[in-house]
């Protein structure tokens, strides 16, 4: 704001300019710091990781501002969605958070993520920018699938994110081909496929794991475990809910999910394991606040009560919150002066992504071939149009 | 500076505020900017929603505040302060520590927040002086004196505030102050809670002004066209105003409902006649019309110059005092609408309001009045519309869809009721059974219904033709404040009277608290409607479809008649008789329907 700049310049004309709040006592610090996890890992067919996750709290601090606005961002999406600036699907991931971060962390963008429709966040961790998520979300032309995607098709080539998959359990075999293809190419880096409790007793993941085990890719399938497949809850849809152990001969890892370092941790060693030794199966126990979609109040199969109470005691952000305040890396007012500024920075995106146009009508005929048939249109309005297949 | 103070000094009539908006972060505030803590807010002097708002705002916060009202001298002023272009950075001619004193305000900041108004002035002009501001400031309370302790707004604004100069406005950009001079607040919106919600009502409020709202609470019970679902909000904060009350119907998608900030103290921030946009547009509207008219006016005094004739009958109606009654009217007119909102802001009865719409047409001396005329005689006319209630719209409708497609036919009969009467005190009496004449007559229909079949049937559409029930189900209609309900005796012509009276008892119970279950109440083949219980002698009642009749009972009256006495002779005697009308569907019945009738009232005395 013009205004403000003024203001803040005009004493700094006159007065020493006094460090700026922001970046002062929030600890930017690359000191290493360890941090035991809330609860140890449970292992299956494998030594589960140490307890203590080596972090800084540089790392700290972008983990509570990636969570915060992978947080702003499906709340301003929930908002959008009711008022019907959103249509059609929308799953949103707040409370999950942990994982998609956690998870960024441990490894490189040259290992690739696949997962299911809950995907805004993976998209935002992958390096997907508010802009293009929000413009794809609206369906506008600047949305990173150009708009013809939506909510459950986000893509991120080049950060080697495969998507934004509506079919339950479709993308854990698809997941599974990209960790082929990088034993393949002699990568050394690691597929994570991500699928939840829901799609945990999908045939095809256990076809796709066989043939992962006997060829040992580096294929790490993750269960986001938030209990409720749309509305089942896992102990109605699973007679064995330990999915880590669902692997059977492949090595399986139980981790907190909503503990960002705890993922973290569980995802290096999963990375480490799987380059050398093949697959191994992730299962990262979370909760998601919102219901299965936009649709679903997410109050009809469990109560508030539990909802609340998941809230207050595990939830992700509140959790790296008192990490940093107990240890003194950031100070209250700091750690909430960052969510207002993300909070802002999402509201500029929607305006942002508001201002992007709906995608036009000859995109219907992109991104259908390979090649192109070479759309025309006629008609007064130009609204005919015809394309030639062969 | 001297011309400037001079020039200041010429403008009689204004005294001026501005606040500067300090960062949206506020460590300016607790930092850099210590000397600048006075609030300096450019308003539009004439806007009451602003002064309303500082009024509040100065008292709890204890500010200087300073009311702007020549801007364009105050604009010239700067320009000869040097104060040119909204770059200008220059120092400030006197020192800050000599500034404080004057302009004490001793309040800390206890938080920053976009204030300013409605296309009044552009801010970056005037914010980027703020440095001079002060040197302004120290100017203009040396020339006028005291102007420290004249500028507390909480003691001395009226004064100030109406010596108001001329202004202009100029566009404002929008974004860095909110419209209103609000402390930062979010307007709740009606959500679209499923994709095809257009509108809802909203059922019930949750949460209360003042209440605090955690994310993932539940504020409020939105009814959509589907069912009623529970509106969850995703930010913590407090809730501030509900703007759209319990029972408001047909709220649009996206019209605001409700305001929440963030802090609590902040609610009082906000006056109560703040309008959000949408919800309060008619009196907003009233209100402001007023304030629009004396747009162009240059002066504002609450002085009454001349009184138009119909305010003055209103006055001498009421018996104002003339000097309580603020003008609105062009050169100080008092106009009918300003007594008008006079009386209804304080004084007035109701009754009066009656008077006052028959005293609408007469002529409106200026053209003002007749905008305000229209939304006053709204409010004088007084009418209330009662919406309908769900139940009600049913009832509404199959009442017509019954009365226009089925061929009602009509038979009544006044029956003796003496001897039911007596038969119903003997089991009263004798064997302590309480009974009401209701559940005999529910009897007796069900033995007839059981005697003549055909009777108990129902008019199939499809088939075109009458299909026979199995069961004698006799619905009795109990009057709920929802709308009628009928629950269902069902096999009444098995159950005995006794069983019967205590079902009528449980089943109109559960009408009344809304608790039947749907097949309590659906199917029947034979209506009950008694009246009897009120002055009703006589009535026809409407079949409930699909139903085939249904039995409207009168009251019982005393009346002389002749009868036959034991030995054969005419006396006047005086019995109860009672009307019975049967409206029944004549595609259903026919000649039976006598039959049906008849072998009623004989089963009224066979019961006995």
């Amino acid at each position: 704001m013009a205004a403000a700049a003024l203001l803040r310049r005009i004493p700094a004309a006159r007065a020493p300019p006094t460090v700026f709040v922001a970046a002062r006592s929030i600890s930017d610090s690359t000191a290493a710091l360890t941090i035991e996890t809330s609860v140890p890992f449970t292992s299956h067919l494998v030594d589960p990781p140490s307890r203590d996750v080596t972090t800084t709290p540089a790392e700290l601090v972008t983990f509570f501002r990636d969570m915060s606005l992978m947080r702003r961002m499906e709340i301003a999406a929930d908002s959008l969605y009711k008022a019907k600036l959103i249509r059609g699907f929308c799953h949103l991931y707040d409370g999950q958070e942990a994982v998609a971060v956690g998870m960024e962390a441990a490894i490189t963008r040259s290992d690739s993520i696949i997962t299911a429709y809950r995907d805004h966040c993976i998209y935002l961790a992958r390096g997907g920018d508010l802009v293009s998520a929000f413009s794809e979300l609206m369906g506008r032309e600047a949305g990173c699938s150009r708009g013809k995607g939506g909510s459950m098709h986000f893509y991120k080539k080049d950060a080697n994110f495969y998507g934004g998959h509506g079919i339950v359990g479709a993308q854990v075999p698809l997941g599974c081909g990209l960790a082929f293809a990088q034993k393949y190419k002699k990568e050394d880096t690691a597929t994570f496929a991500l699928y939840g409790d829901g799609a945990a007793n999908q045939g095809q993941l256990f076809e796709a794991l066989n043939i992962s085990a006997l060829w040992k890719l580096p294929a790490i399938l993750v269960c986001e475990n938030n209990h409720y497949g749309m509305g089942t809850a896992e102990w109605r849809a699973a007679k064995s809910p330990a999915y880590y152990k669902r692997g059977d001969y492949v090595p399986g890892l139980k981790v907190d999910g909503m503990d960002v370092l705890a993922v973290k941790q569980a995802c290096k060693f999963a990375k480490d394991h799987a380059v050398a030794n093949g697959p191994i199966v992730l299962e990262m126990d979370t909760y998601r606040y919102h219901g299965h979609s936009m649709s679903d109040p997410g109050s009809t199969y469990r109560t508030r009560d539990e909802i609340s109470g998941v809230r207050q005691e595990r939830d992700p952000i509140e959790r790296v919150r008192k990490l940093l305040l107990t240890r003194d890396l950031a100070t209250a007012a700091e750690l909430k002066d960052m969510e207002k500024e993300i909070r802002k920075q999402v509201d500029d995106a929607i305006a942002k992504a508001k201002e992007s146009s709906m995608p036009d009508t000859s995109e219907l005929f992109t991104n259908v071939y390979k090649k192109g048939f070479g759309v025309e249109s006629f008609g007064p309005d130009r609204k005919e149009l015809r394309a030639s297949l062969p | 500076m001297a011309k400037a103070k001079d020039k200041l000094n010429s403008c009689s009539d204004f005294g001026f505020l501005f606040t500067a908006n300090l960062s949206p972060r506020g460590e300016m505030a607790n930092g850099e900017l210590r000397g600048d803590r006075v609030r300096v807010l450019v308003v539009d002097g004439e806007d009451r929603t602003i002064r309303n708002f500082l009024s509040t705002w100065s008292s709890t916060n204890n500010q200087t505040c300073f009311l702007l009202g020549a801007i364009k001298k105050w604009l010239e002023a700067c320009e000869l302060l040097g104060l040119g272009s909204s770059q200008a950075r220059s120092k400030p001619n006197s020192p800050r520590d000599k500034a404080e004193p004057e302009l004490r305000d001793g309040a800390r900041v206890s938080r920053p927040y976009v204030s300013g108004t409605q296309g009044s002035f552009a801010a970056e002009v005037l914010l980027g002086k703020m440095a001079n501001i002060r040197a302004l400031l120290v100017g203009l309370s040396r020339a006028r004196g005291s102007l420290a302790e004249a500028g507390r707004c909480a003691s001395t604004r009226p004064s100030l505030l109406t010596s108001l100069g001329a202004h202009y406005k100029i566009p404002m950009p929008a974004r860095w102050f909110s419209s209103t001079g609000l402390p930062p607040h979010l307007v709740v919106g009606m959500p679209a809670l499923s994709p095809t919600m257009n509108q809802g009502n909203i059922a019930k409020w949750r949460k209360q002004e003042g209440d605090k709202i955690e994310v993932g609470d539940v504020i409020c019970e939105i009814e959509t066209d589907k069912a009623t679902l529970e509106f969850e909000s995703l930010e913590e904060g407090y809730l501030a105003k509900i703007l759209a009350p319990e029972g408001s119907k047909d709220v649009q998608v996206g019209q605001p409902i409700a305001v929440t900030v963030e802090d609590l103290e902040d609610i009082k921030s906000i006056p109560a006649d703040t309008s959000f946009g949408g919800e309060q547009k008619e009196e907003h509207s009233t209100e402001s019309a007023p304030q629009n008219k004396v747009v162009n006016v240059s002066e504002q005094t609450s002085t009454v110059s001349r009184i138009s004739p119909a305010a003055k009958l209103l006055i001498k109606e009421h018996g104002l005092d003339t000097s309580s009654l603020r003008a609105s009217g062009p050169r100080g007119t008092l106009l009918k609408g300003d007594v008008l909102a006079a009386l209804k802001s304080g004084v007035s009865s109701s009754s009066t309001k009656e008077k006052k719409a028959p005293a609408q047409p007469s002529s409106q001396p200026t053209r003002d009045s007749q905008a305000q005329a229209s939304p006053v005689s709204q409010k004088a006319d007084t009418y209330e519309d009662i919406p309908n209630s769900q139940i009600r719209k049913v009832i509404a409708k199959r009442l017509l869809e019954s009365k226009q497609t089925t061929p009602h036919l009509y038979l009544s009969k006044d029956v003796v009721l003496d001897p039911l009467l007596t038969f119903r005190n003997e089991l009263k009496e004798q064997h302590g059974i309480k009974v009401s004449v209701n559940d005999i007559i529910i009897k007796a229909v069900a033995i007839a219904l059981r005697n003549v079949p055909e009777a108990n049937a129902y008019w199939n559409n499809e088939k075109e033709e009458t299909q026979k029930c199995d069961s004698v189900d006799i619905s009795i209609a109990v009057a709920t404040e929802k709308g009628l309900m009928t629950p269902i005796i069902r096999n009444a012509d098995q159950k005995t009277i006794s069983a019967i009276s205590s079902e009528v008892k449980q089943l109109a119970e559960k009408a009344r608290a809304g608790k039947l279950a749907p097949n309590e109440f659906q199917g029947g083949s034979f209506s009950i409607s008694n009246l009897g219980m009120y002055p009703v002698d006589h009535f026809c009642a409407i079949i409930n479809p699909p139903q085939s009749g249904i039995l409207a009972v009168g009251r019982g009256n005393k009346v002389v008649e002749p009868v036959v006495d034991s030995d054969g002779t005419e006396k006047a005697a005086r019995v109860t008789k009672m009307s019975l009308t049967l409206s029944a569907d004549h595609r259903v019945f026919d000649g039976q329907v006598g039959e049906f009738f008849g072998g009623e009232n004989h089963s009224r005395k066979e019961n006995i």
